[in-house]
């Protein structure tokens, strides 16, 4: 090629282009030519770099997911998933967000239906771990006023719900925990699941159906009164004493960030 | 808060939120941080912080090139060939059919 | 034996501004060996608090609200002077500069007191998409502007002095200058100090079939702030050998020859033992750095001897 130099925006739009579609050698015009290792050798390496380290970054965040499917399937999931994909910041924050959805659609894993819930889980376990911190609720807090059911308690910035139709927490610890994963039987499920850090540590709980519900109503932003109410509903036996002890010990609720009742629209971030 | 709810009702409910919140806080204050052998914790797991997953836990920044050679452009069988043979699925377990899937290269 | 951390040698180009007021700052890197800060070496180098000079972050790594991460940051940097070594800014981007990410490295440079924040001669960042590598940059005119005036944006931002770090490349550029050529004009037209990555000088060198200790002559001292050492891998392409920049592996000694003479020539300056893939255990990270130590206890017997004063 005898063309002018590009821009430096024209350069790098070709060398982009040319990353992202490994048949096409167009980028290949930007550099000197090369006398013993032919140029296009040598661009598959930045090729190389930036898909093995994508994946390579895909498969710190769901090491559940890859052992599941093993190493050679996941990869080439994630290269499939990369061509939408690509990250967008810097610090890869946020990256691989959508890879949950990806698997739920993705045929050849139809037939390992709670894969993207392995992954969900996966994410949240991750977003617990890097999220900021906060005081926990004390016992102080709870007890300001006379009437508590319009206290709006809060979760603590780590802290998320999941939800699945499978047994998706066993099938998460075993596959990121056992030398051999144990047998899981699918009919075992469903699980609502709370995903928190506690100090340092991100822990999950299992919760029971009530305890979802109440759990549920505070990530809406309701008040204790609505909380308790709604897991009354799902749950006759609905241990209300459990659930504060819950509250007050896991590290899994923060401070509340008003003790009236009247100002709670708070909505979890 | 559901209006057909009647005042009784919701004072009722007000006094059962907070005796259950005084009883909550006084187990708790006697209890040790680790006593949480009962209720919704039961099931509650931790993972241990010097685990290895949280070592690289999505980290993936590197100023680093890789020599792991992982660009192929061949079609792959992509069958599931992992641990997700143990588990038992609707469908049976580890048999599942090879779908050919050709992979942009 | 590991040169300790020195809080009473000029730091001029290793620490803050503040530095410049005769005292170093408790932040400041020493002229000593340092290693790469891997996550899976937090607990032991609590526990066992090597002799070793400093260590050094990917700043991305850091860029999360709170958690473990900070934790054990925040527990290494009572004892250890940090450097902050960012990956993902793309200086070299033509687009605009991303400060908010340029941000997130000043929140950083300020809650860990840093005594060097560095990044890259190099690009990661087109369209809204972040590759994940450091992909070259052609040294012209144009690119030159736009470089250095991200450097001085960032350095704005940051609100002191950074170090830019010459790259690995694997193809050669239609260039209208040298890369040291580049990277001094770049120094002296933004008060930026360099970063000099001997690995990545004899990879690119080597693949390119150029001359290492020339491209080193080129460098003066009064800009270099710190040195990279770091392992590469030889990947046989058509029977040439292609040099990749994994920093999976020991320093080889082509490496350690040239950073000795570097070295001897500038004056003893923070250096940085770099390993990334397949980490070893720190003992191995921590034999590399008293090689390095080596060379810099070498370098300033040589500077004593010759009495001469650097910077």
């Amino acid at each position: 090629m005898t063309d002018a130099r590009p821009s430096l925006a024209d350069f790098q739009a070709r060398f982009a282009a040319s990353l992202r579609k490994p048949e096409d050698g167009s980028a290949l015009s930007l550099f000197s030519p090369s006398e013993r290792i032919p140029l296009a050798r040598r661009f598959d390496v930045y090729r190389n770099n930036v898909h093995a380290s994508l994946v390579d970054a895909l498969a710190d965040i769901f090491p559940a997911v890859e052992r599941l499917v093993g190493r050679d399937f996941f990869r080439a999931s994630a290269r499939l998933f990369l061509a939408d994909s690509m990250p967008s910041l810097g610090t890869l924050m946020g990256f691989g967000d959508g890879f949950p959805e990806f698997l739920d659609r993705f045929e050849p894993a139809a037939r390992l239906p709670y894969l993207g819930d392995v992954a969900r889980l996966e994410l949240l376990w991750l977003a617990a771990y890097h999220a900021g911190e906060a005081p926990p609720v004390d016992p102080g807090a709870l007890q300001a006023g006379d009437d508590p059911s319009g206290l709006c308690l809060r979760f603590h910035p780590s802290a998320a719900l999941l939800s699945s139709s499978w047994p998706v927490f066993q099938i998460w610890r075993s596959n990121r925990e056992d030398a051999e994963v144990m047998p899981i039987d699918l009919d075992t499920g469903p699980d609502f699941l709370m995903v928190f850090r506690s100090g340092g540590e991100v822990r999950i709980a299992s919760l029971d159906l009530g305890m979802h519900a109440f759990c549920e109503k505070f990530a809406a932003g309701a008040a204790l009164g609505d909380a308790a109410e709604a897991a009354a509903a799902v749950d006759t036996d609905f241990d209300l004493v459990a659930a504060f002890r819950f509250i007050l010990s896991s590290g899994a609720f923060a401070a509340p960030l008003s003790e009236r009742g009247d100002t709670c629209h708070v909505q979890h971030l | 808060m559901s209006k057909t709810l009647s005042r009784s009702t919701l004072a009722r409910s007000s006094l059962a939120i907070a005796g259950a919140l005084t009883a909550a806080i006084s187990l708790s204050a006697a209890a040790h941080a680790d006593d949480m052998g009962k209720g919704a914790m039961e099931k509650c797991y931790g993972v241990a912080m010097a685990g290895h997953n949280d070592c690289k836990a999505g980290a993936g920044t590197t100023c680093a090139g890789t020599s792991t050679l992982d660009y192929q452009g061949n079609a792959w069988k992509l069958v599931p060939a992992g641990t997700c043979a143990s588990i038992e699925t609707p469908y049976g377990n580890g048999s599942l059919d090879p779908k050919d899937t050709q992979l942009p290269s | 034996m590991t040169i300790p951390p020195s809080h009473d040698a000029p730091a001029s180009s290793a620490g803050s501004g503040r530095s410049r007021l005769g005292r170093p700052t408790p932040a400041a890197c020493p002229r000593a060996a340092g290693v790469g800060l891997k996550a899976d070496h937090y607990r032991e180098i609590l526990d066992t608090r090597p002799a070793i000079g400093w260590f050094e972050v990917h700043a991305e790594n850091f860029m999360g609200a709170g958690g473990a991460p900070h934790r054990y940051l925040t527990a290494i940097r009572e004892h250890y002077p940090l450097s902050l070594h960012g990956v993902g800014l793309s200086l070299g981007s033509a687009g605009p500069l991303d400060r908010a990410h340029a941000k997130r490295l000043r929140a950083l440079v300020d809650r860990y007191e840093t005594g060097l924040v560095s990044e890259h001669l190099a690009w990661s960042r087109h369209d809204g998409i972040h590759f994940n590598d450091l992909l070259p940059v052609p040294l012209t005119e144009e690119a030159l502007d736009i470089v250095a005036e991200h450097v001085e944006e960032t350095q704005d931002i940051l609100g002191r002095r950074m170090l830019i770090e010459n790259p690995s490349t694997y193809v050669a550029t239609r260039d209208e200058m040298s890369e040291t050529e580049f990277l001094v004009a770049l120094a002296r037209r933004t008060g930026c100090g360099l970063l000099v990555d001997v690995n990545n000088v004899y990879v690119s060198s080597m693949n390119h079939g150029r001359d290492a200790a020339a491209w080193l002559d080129a460098i003066t001292a009064d800009l270099v702030g710190e040195i990279h050492l770091a392992g590469h891998a030889v990947e046989m392409v058509e029977g040439e050998a292609l040099r990749i920049d994994d920093h999976g592996s020991r320093v080889s000694p082509e490496v350690f020859e040239l950073c000795g003479r570097f070295l001897d020539r500038v004056g003893p300056v923070p250096t940085l033992i770099e390993w990334d893939s397949d980490v070893p255990p720190l003992s191995v990270l921590l034999e590399e750095a008293s090689k390095a130590d080596k060379l810099l206890l070498r370098a300033q017997a040589q500077a004593a001897m010759m009495g001469r004063a650097h910077d």
